[in-house]
């Protein structure tokens, strides 16, 4: 049994989660147009690296608990780990939509990926932060049982991180936790365990999230 | 001026009771212990001289107005929606109560509540420092002074705006926004990329911080030399002005509201 | 059909535990019961455990043998259960055709052909098939409660919770829910929770009344009624002064000659000029409470 539909998914979703992370793709192509070739990894670099990441956390802490229907979903026989996908994915494919968007525009303007080391590197700049903060987003939303929380928590380890880059990036444990590396230090020592170490975070976030979403009492 | 009083109370113990309110300052909190306090406190080893009491002062409350203004911007966002979701509105209207009143009353609460941590915050760093033998007790009056000049207009701003827009923008559009303006409008050089961090539109506290306790920071972005005290002053009356344009404004709109119905 | 054992539920823990449920014992079989109660009283607790919604924190609860203690329990009683709760939120930007197809489509009912006449059915029911494609955000209370009731259906469930389905109703609208109700319990169990009194008496051949997350009584409207039968009286006094004496006034209606209360109590005491009157079930539920010590508005 399916029990999926992507046609009620797109129905029922609220337009800003579709109008907003386009609006800022926008933005960025005109910030990309206005400030021209010669800064075109920089611009590539700040929407794929930083922007889409913020959106992605944010929005992962409401797409599981801003549902007006949730307590039918949840009397529904439904299994917790697709309706977590269910939620989840749409926030992740569309940013990772937006993200190769904007490289195939940068490429337009002359982007050369090979600055971010390779194409893959240029992948995982955006992969790895925008992966890391929806785990984080949703899990703090799910742990609080409250989207707010959620959003609070993900706005504000992204500011922190992303400001205090250079003292994650000294910090013997914290250098692990930088989410930012993979975008903005791609020749740090320790990208690569960096990566895998966020890769398992979120990973076990994830992890948490769907036992915490077993437990459906806590959100109705 | 009693609705005011009681209106205002309310909402300051309303946001207060929040458990999101307290997980966030004090991780943020946390965080300023770990990467800043600790480090800063073990390598200190000399007595603040007096003639740098007013820019340890300044400093240490810029150091916290970089970050603490984002959460209090964040969690003041649903504070006027909330009362719409929750069908207060409908009741509140039924009261004899202005959208004036209830809006600057709410701000009031509000505001107060959020700069509650941060003063806290800003005493407790004070003690400490006084408590370790770093600095004499005259460095808390330059901390209050900073609070008020740096802390307070900054809070001021984002809370007003932070009240009004969610208004007419889905909430959680404009936790993005906001989450990606403070870093924008604020800490971003302006050599790097087109903003406004280094103009009198900056709310961070720079012109504060330069003018009145003589400090330079190169730490998030910006370098200018030489604000003056006039310039801090139009920068605070600018930033003062603008959270007051915002909450005139939701009053105006809530008007507009109340005649369509 | 529904087997509840030494059912409790716990939220919280130390002093400051709240026990919504403490050792409920409830046999349910085909038809309609109804779950009287006060507020706080556990009906809406006891009927999320039913759902699976809710985990009981101690005994057991069976539906149809499948354990409700056990995840795979609560997927098997989800497939043949249809739920309305109390707070229904919908997605008001879908049609009611739309709203009910989705939610047939998240019960399993893949076959597109089989799910179009389910859902036909459903909203034929209901009464809402000419307003199918309309979107939800235009419907009044009531119409939205006949969606809801719809979604319910769609999946022919044999097990249908109904949780204050008539709350915000019109009289027409409650009447006609409540002969939909005894219908469809027919050929399911239905279980019915709900304040008003009447409902319960109009439709119900077995009830329970629940406190403070016990079972006061369990029975038959008549059992209830039967119970309270001595205890009711109408009283009319001309001055302004209310009846006392451990009595409950039920109603109050103002006459020419004074008030005319009706009452409930053990006796009468000093109001020799009481007369007593058949009970109804309004009658014997003040009556139940006022023996379990449940305080209740004068």
């Amino acid at each position: 049994m399916k029990r999926f539909s992507l046609r009620y998914l797109l129905l029922t979703a609220r337009l800003d989660q579709l109008w907003f992370p386009a609006a800022f793709w926008g933005l960025f192509v005109i910030i990309g147009l206005m400030r021209g070739p010669a800064y075109i990894f920089d611009s590539t670099r700040s929407y794929i690296g930083a922007c889409v990441p913020l959106v992605a956390g944010i929005m992962a802490a409401y797409a599981v608990l801003d549902d007006p229907a949730l307590e039918l979903r949840f009397a529904a026989p439904l299994r917790a780990a697709p309706m977590l996908l269910e939620r989840l994915a749409p926030v992740f494919g569309l940013q990772a939509g937006l993200a190769l968007a904007y490289q195939a525009f940068g490429l337009l303007l002359g982007l050369e990926l090979s600055q971010f080391g390779s194409w893959w590197d240029a992948q995982l700049a955006w992969l790895v932060p925008t992966v890391a903060l929806l785990a984080f987003g949703s899990l703090a939303a799910l742990l609080a049982a409250q989207t707010a929380t959620g959003a609070v928590l993900a706005g504000l380890l992204w500011i922190v991180q992303l400001v205090a880059r250079g003292w994650f990036a000294a910090h013997p444990q914290g250098q692990y936790l930088l989410i930012f590396m993979s975008p903005f230090m791609n020749d740090h020592p320790a990208l690569r365990a960096n990566q895998l170490t966020l890769g398992l975070v979120s990973a076990l976030c994830f992890w948490l999230c769907w036992r915490l979403f077993i437990r459906q009492e806590r959100y109705i | 001026m009693s609705t005011f009083y009681g209106l205002a109370r309310h909402e300051f113990g309303m946001s207060l009771r929040r458990p999101s309110f307290w997980v966030a300052y004090g991780l943020l909190c946390g965080f300023y212990v770990v990467s800043i306090l600790i480090p800063s406190m073990d390598s200190a080893s000399d007595l603040i001289r007096p003639g740098r009491i007013w820019p340890q002062a300044g400093h240490i409350v810029f150091m916290y107005n970089i970050f603490l203004p984002l959460l209090a911007g964040i969690l003041a966002a649903d504070r006027v929606q909330r009362d719409g979701r929750a069908g207060m509105r409908e009741l509140q209207r039924g009261a004899p109560l202005s959208n004036r009143v209830y809006i600057f009353a709410k701000f009031a609460g509000v505001l107060l509540s959020v700069l509650l941590p941060m003063l806290v915050l800003i005493l407790a760093s004070g003690l400490a420092l006084i408590a370790l033998g770093l600095a004499t007790p005259p460095i808390l009056w330059p901390l209050l002074l900073a609070f008020v000049t740096i802390a307070l207009p900054s809070h001021a701003f984002v809370v007003s705006f932070s009240m009004a827009f969610p208004m007419v923008l889905p909430l959680r559009v404009y936790q993005v926004l906001f989450t990606g303006y403070w870093f924008w409008g604020n800490m971003l050089n302006p050599r790097a990329f087109p903003t406004i961090s280094d103009t009198l539109l900056n709310t961070i506290g720079q012109y504060p911080l330069q003018a009145f306790f003589g400090v330079i920071v190169d730490s998030t972005g910006p370098v200018q030399i030489g604000f003056s005290p006039a310039q801090a002053a139009a920068n605070l009356a600018i930033v003062l002005t603008g959270a007051l344009l915002a909450l005139l404004g939701l009053v105006r709109y809530l008007d507009w509201l109340e005649t369509r119905v | 059909m529904i087997e509840i054992t030494a059912l409790t539920k716990t939220y919280g823990s130390g002093p400051r535990a709240v026990h919504a449920l403490n050792g409920i014992d409830l046999r349910i079989g085909q038809g309609m019961f109804g779950l009287l109660g006060p507020n706080g009283a556990g009906k809406t607790t006891l009927m999320r455990i039913l759902a699976g919604i809710v985990s009981h924190s101690g005994g057991s609860a069976r539906i149809d043998g499948h354990d409700l203690a056990s995840g795979a329990g609560k997927l098997a009683v989800k497939s043949m259960l249809g739920y309305l709760p109390q707070e229904l939120g919908m997605y008001n930007e879908l049609s009611a055709w739309q709203f009910v197809d989705y939610m047939a489509i998240l019960k399993g009912l893949d076959d597109p052909r089989q799910r179009k006449q389910r859902v036909e059915q459903a909203l034929e029911l209901v009464g809402m098939r000419e307003a199918a494609g309309r979107k939800i955000k235009g419907f009044s209370g009531g119409m939205k409660r006949r969606v809801g009731i719809a979604q319910a259906l769609v999946n022919d469930p044999r097990l249908l919770i109904v949780d204050e389905p008539t709350a915000g109703l019109d009289p027409e609208e409650r009447i006609r829910f409540r002969n939909l109700l005894v219908n469809l319990a027919a050929e399911r169990t239905v279980l019915l929770s709900t304040h008003i009194v009447e409902d319960i008496g109009q439709t119900c051949r077995d009830l329970a009344v629940l406190s403070r997350g016990k079972v006061l009584f369990h029975g038959s409207p008549a059992e209830m009624i039967g119970a309270a039968a001595g205890h009711v009286w109408s009283l009319t006094i001309s001055g302004l002064e209310k009846p006392n004496h451990g009595l409950t006034v039920v109603s109050m209606l103002h006459l020419a000659d004074g008030i005319q209360y009706r009452l409930v109590g053990e006796s009468v005491g000093e109001y020799a000029q009481a007369q007593e009157v058949q009970p109804g079930l309004e009658d014997a539920y003040v009556w139940l409470m006022k023996n379990a010590g449940q305080t209740l508005v004068e």
